[in-house]
């Protein structure tokens, strides 16, 4: 519902102004048309009003009360503004001021002028000579009126008198015709007429015009007759045909019966008009000074009306006026204000085609020009931010009071600073490891104080519990005014390609070894065979046998040294398929554990794991070499007599934050001491006496090339535990193999 | 004073509503009377004031249908024009019956009382003439005659004065009116 209405709000305010007005208007109408038709009593022409004026006067009433509400709308919403201090309230209150102060006061004098005017003119119709006047001439009318009725009274009374003390006339028609004929000619009446009871005419004498029809006399009046039969004389005035009569109307008692005299006197037509046109000035005079004041103060109502319209007109239109003038200032300001939050989708609705409509297109293309400039540099910076992100290297920008201004993934994840955190407004020492903080400052201040532009240095550091090997680049930022912004470190780990640099190395030196030591093997072990063949039967035979064993042995053992070596150096390169770890686990530590009775193994396989992208046979040797490692150093244990019984775990769980499959390998062995921690991966390091010290190295061989971490740590209570993570899904292979083009994502 | 007069005039048209009457015409049940009653204090202000009293009696003949709106015939209209005559005294009456080519009744009549009684009611309206040959309506069980009378003081200022006051109340207002409203006269006494 509130949707419709808002709906029909955004309507109205968007429709123009013309349709508003025809809108307004038919409204109007149809109002006005349906009271008046629904009035009672209008039909057959009976109280018939002016449609034309009563839709008019109607419709004004309306504009009238609807600008009233607009205009006081309009003000509380200005007094509102004003008081909030909107900017464009007080331009729109000035114009307002401007328009009605310009509208009201001559419409005030207009209307105070004409309001005197009226007043003077109306009190003009009543002046003393103009009522004089016409009472007079009523006066006038009434006296002759009153003579002729008078006449005509006196000639039926003294004719009534006559005929009533002389009955025996009647039995004589001639003669009683001229006896009435006598009194009209005497009288001067029209007509004299005597009519019986039933109405019937009994005698009459006339004026000659009667004979004509138009001349005619009027009918009888039914009640003057009535009553004269009921022996009250009437006098009264009668029209016919727009022609007066002054007429007797006398009981007249004769021979037992009664009968009606009728004297007629007829008034001159001539007479008969102005007589009327008195009466109608006199009753029209009547109604004027009847209506006098309310008459004046209808027209001074109407005259204010009219009056009110215009003002209230004028200071409609003057809002009008001056919203459109500061509305769109005021937008103008709305969209400075937007822009300065950084809003640049802010559009201002050009309203017209003149200075301020130029004003608005312009300031309208300003931010649009400035959202391509803004969606071109966000396009540039998300470009770079990508290209950061996907760097195998950490980058960290600072300015020039050692804020971090930016940092990428890459360099989050090598220092470990928390996302939610944000290294955003820290300085460098906040973020890095000391041991990483001193050499990065120390390199800082070198190219600050040489003046170079770029310098790097080689960095050893323990980061999440493994040594790193950093290579930090810093470089200088320069503005466009040569001035030196800032600086750019880039963190290289360089751990891996270190460690594979030197894995190659030994790989080589083990394949030379191997190969070397491997030539001359056979020969001195066949050398040794035959000289205990050839001393067999000498008095040095046992020594020489004894001597020829120790070479024989040794040379074995140097041969399977060599083996392990070659080995190493001709690791396969890995065959991924995708696969179950737990099946791994429990298929390789199976053997163990039937040969290693004395040892308890447990094996706590993880639910719901996830299949990892692995090389079977590799990672299998990872065990066997980590479980390898963990029964020697149980064996060292045992040779020790320790109070618990020696075991090894293999656990495997799912991290499913970091999409890492996790195989933990402990025992409750000697341990490893921390010293030696940072080279157990390295090949030939060993701590044992027949140890080769490839097993560890190959392990990290292994993993390394899986795209996973190996990590040692202390095992609780005692031991030692190798943790194995192994990504579910191998990353992309880092820019360190792929040379990328310029403008494109790696 | 005069603009009491008029105000009294006017408040007394708001305010007085005289009804309408209706009795048999005669013992034979085949007219009947329309009677106006109710104080009309303003009626010889009106005429003394150089106006005209006019008195319009309506009258038709309806019958009650069962579930549906009633069936009514054509309206029967009688109408009366009372002024009075400065000159003689005298009140002139007009009177039209039948709105048709006939000129109307002109009568004069002395007195204010004489007027009133024959301008104030309508005697004897064939119900005949009522029902223009729709005899059923006239045999109808639930037959029977709405009547109203409508009273205004004519004149040629208080006409504009009427349009006046109609644009102060919007139109809603008519205070130189007098409406009875319709009165339903049974012609067969209901059961």
């Amino acid at each position: 519902m509130v949707s419709r209405r808002l709906r029909f709000l955004l309507w109205w305010r968007r429709a123009g102004m013309g349709l508003r007005v025809v809108i307004f208007l038919l409204g109007a109408i149809s109002l006005s048309a349906l009271v008046y038709w629904q009035r009672p009593g209008t039909e057959s022409g009976y109280s018939n009003n002016n449609l034309l004026v009563f839709l008019l006067v109607n419709i004004n009433i309306i504009l009238l009360v609807l600008l009233a509400f607009l205009i006081g709308r309009n003000i509380v919403k200005l007094v509102f503004d004003r008081r909030r201090k909107l900017l464009g309230s007080s331009l729109r209150l000035r114009l307002v001021v401007a328009f009605v102060g310009l509208t009201l006061i001559p419409a005030a004098i207009i209307f105070f002028l004409a309001s005197g005017l009226l007043s003077q003119a109306v009190s003009g119709w009543f002046n003393s000579q103009v009522e004089t006047a016409i009472t007079g001439a009523v006066q006038i009318a009434r006296i002759h009126y009153a003579t002729l009725e008078n006449s005509v009274k006196e000639g039926a009374k003294r004719l009534v008198s006559e005929l009533e003390n002389n009955p025996e006339i009647f039995r004589f028609t001639s003669e009683l015709k001229d006896t009435l004929e006598a009194e009209r000619l005497r009288g001067r009446y029209y007509t004299v007429r005597i009519f019986n009871k039933d109405r019937s005419q009994y005698v009459f004498a006339a004026n000659a015009a009667t004979n004509n029809q138009d001349f005619n006399d009027p009918k009888l009046d039914n009640t003057a007759f009535e009553k004269a039969l009921s022996g009250e004389p009437v006098s009264l005035l009668q029209t016919h045909e727009g022609i007066q009569f002054v007429r007797a109307y006398w009981p007249l008692r004769v021979l037992g019966d009664i009968k009606v005299l009728l004297v007629t006197t007829r008034i001159a037509p001539e007479l008969t008009r102005a007589i009327n046109t008195v009466n109608n000035s006199y009753r029209e005079y009547q109604q004027l000074k009847f209506f006098k004041s309310p008459l004046r103060s209808g027209y001074l109502l109407t005259l204010a009306m009219i009056a009110g319209l215009i003002v209230f007109a004028a200071i409609w239109f003057a809002f009008y006026i001056a919203r459109e003038i500061s509305g769109p200032i005021q937008r103008l300001a709305e969209g400075t204000r937007a822009v300065a939050r950084g809003n640049y989708n802010f559009e201002i609705r050009a309203s017209a085609d003149d200075d301020i409509g130029f004003l608005v297109d312009s300031f309208n293309k300003m931010i649009a020009d400035l959202r391509k400039s803004r969606s071109e540099s966000e396009k540039r910076r998300i470009y770079l931010e990508t290209i950061l992100s996907h760097l195998a290297v950490g980058v960290i920008s600072i300015n020039t009071r050692g804020g971090v201004t930016a940092i990428n993934q890459f360099a989050e994840r090598l220092f470990s600073i928390d996302e939610k955190d944000g290294a955003i407004g820290k300085t460098l020492e906040q973020i890095l490891p000391a041991e990483v903080y001193g050499p990065v400052l120390s390199l800082i201040e070198d190219i600050g104080r040489d003046n170079q532009t770029a310098a790097e240095v080689a960095i050893i550091t323990d980061l999440n519990g493994r040594e790193h090997r950093l290579l930090c680049s810093a470089g200088q930022m320069i503005g466009s005014g040569g001035k030196r912004f800032g600086t750019v470190l880039i963190f290289d780990d360089i751990t891996e390609l270190a460690r594979a640099q030197q894995l190659a190395a030994w790989r080589e030196v083990a394949r030379r070894i191997a190969h070397e030591i491997k030539n001359p093997l056979t020969p001195i072990q066949l050398s040794a065979q035959r000289l205990q063949k050839l001393l067999r039967n000498s008095p040095f035979s046992d020594d020489a046998a004894e001597a020829a064993h120790t070479i024989v042995e040794h040379v074995s053992s140097i041969k399977r040294l060599a083996n392990e070596f070659s080995q190493f150096a001709r690791m396969p390169a890995a065959d991924f398929k995708s696969s179950d770890v737990n099946i791994i686990i429990s298929d390789t530590l199976l053997p163990f554990a039937e040969s290693h009775p004395n040892i308890v193994f447990q094996f706590v396989a993880g639910k719901n794991l996830p299949e990892v992208l692995l090389d079977r046979e590799q990672i299998r040797r990872v065990l066997i070499n980590l479980i390898d490692n963990s029964i020697m150093a149980l064996s060292e244990r045992v040779e020790r007599d320790t109070a618990d019984a020696p075991r090894i775990v293999i656990r495997s769980l799912y991290d499913a934050e970091h999409g890492n499959v996790v195989i933990e390998v402990s025992d409750n062995g000697p341990g490893i001491p921390p010293e030696n921690r940072a080279r157990v991966f390295e090949p030939y390091f060993t701590t044992r006496q027949r140890g080769t010290g490839l097993g560890l190295a190959i392990v990290s061989s292994v993993i390394s090339e899986h795209q996973g971490e190996v990590k040692i740590f202390d095992n609780t209570p005692a031991g030692v535990k190798f943790v194995i993570e192994l990504p579910v899904k191998h990353k992309p292979t880092t820019s360190r193999k792929i040379a990328a083009a310029p403008g494109q994502l790696l | 004073m005069r603009a009491i007069s008029f105000l009294l005039i006017f408040s007394g048209l708001i305010f007085a509503f005289p009804s309408v009457d209706v009795r048999w015409g005669d013992s034979t049940s085949e007219n009947i009377n329309i009677l106006t009653a109710g104080k009309a204090d303003w009626i010889p202000r009106c005429l003394n004031s150089g106006m005209e009293v006019r008195y319009r009696f309506e009258a038709q003949l309806c019958r009650r249908r069962s579930a549906w709106f009633d069936s009514c015939l054509g309206k029967r209209v009688e109408t009366h024009r009372l002024s009075f005559d400065p000159i003689t005294g005298s009140y002139r009456l007009v009177s039209d019956r039948l709105h048709d080519a006939v000129p109307p009744e002109e009568k004069t009549l002395k007195s204010y009382q004489e007027a009133l009684q024959e301008t104030g009611a309508v005697r004897s309206m064939p119900l005949a003439f009522l029902a223009a040959g729709h005899n059923k309506y006239l045999s109808a069980r639930r037959a029977y005659v709405n009547v109203r009378v409508l009273v205004d003081c004519k004149g040629r200022y208080n006409e504009t004065l009427a349009k006046i006051s109609r644009v102060i109340t919007l139109g809603l207002l008519r205070p130189n009116e007098y409406d009875s409203g319709w009165e339903s006269f049974m012609l067969k006494a209901e059961k």
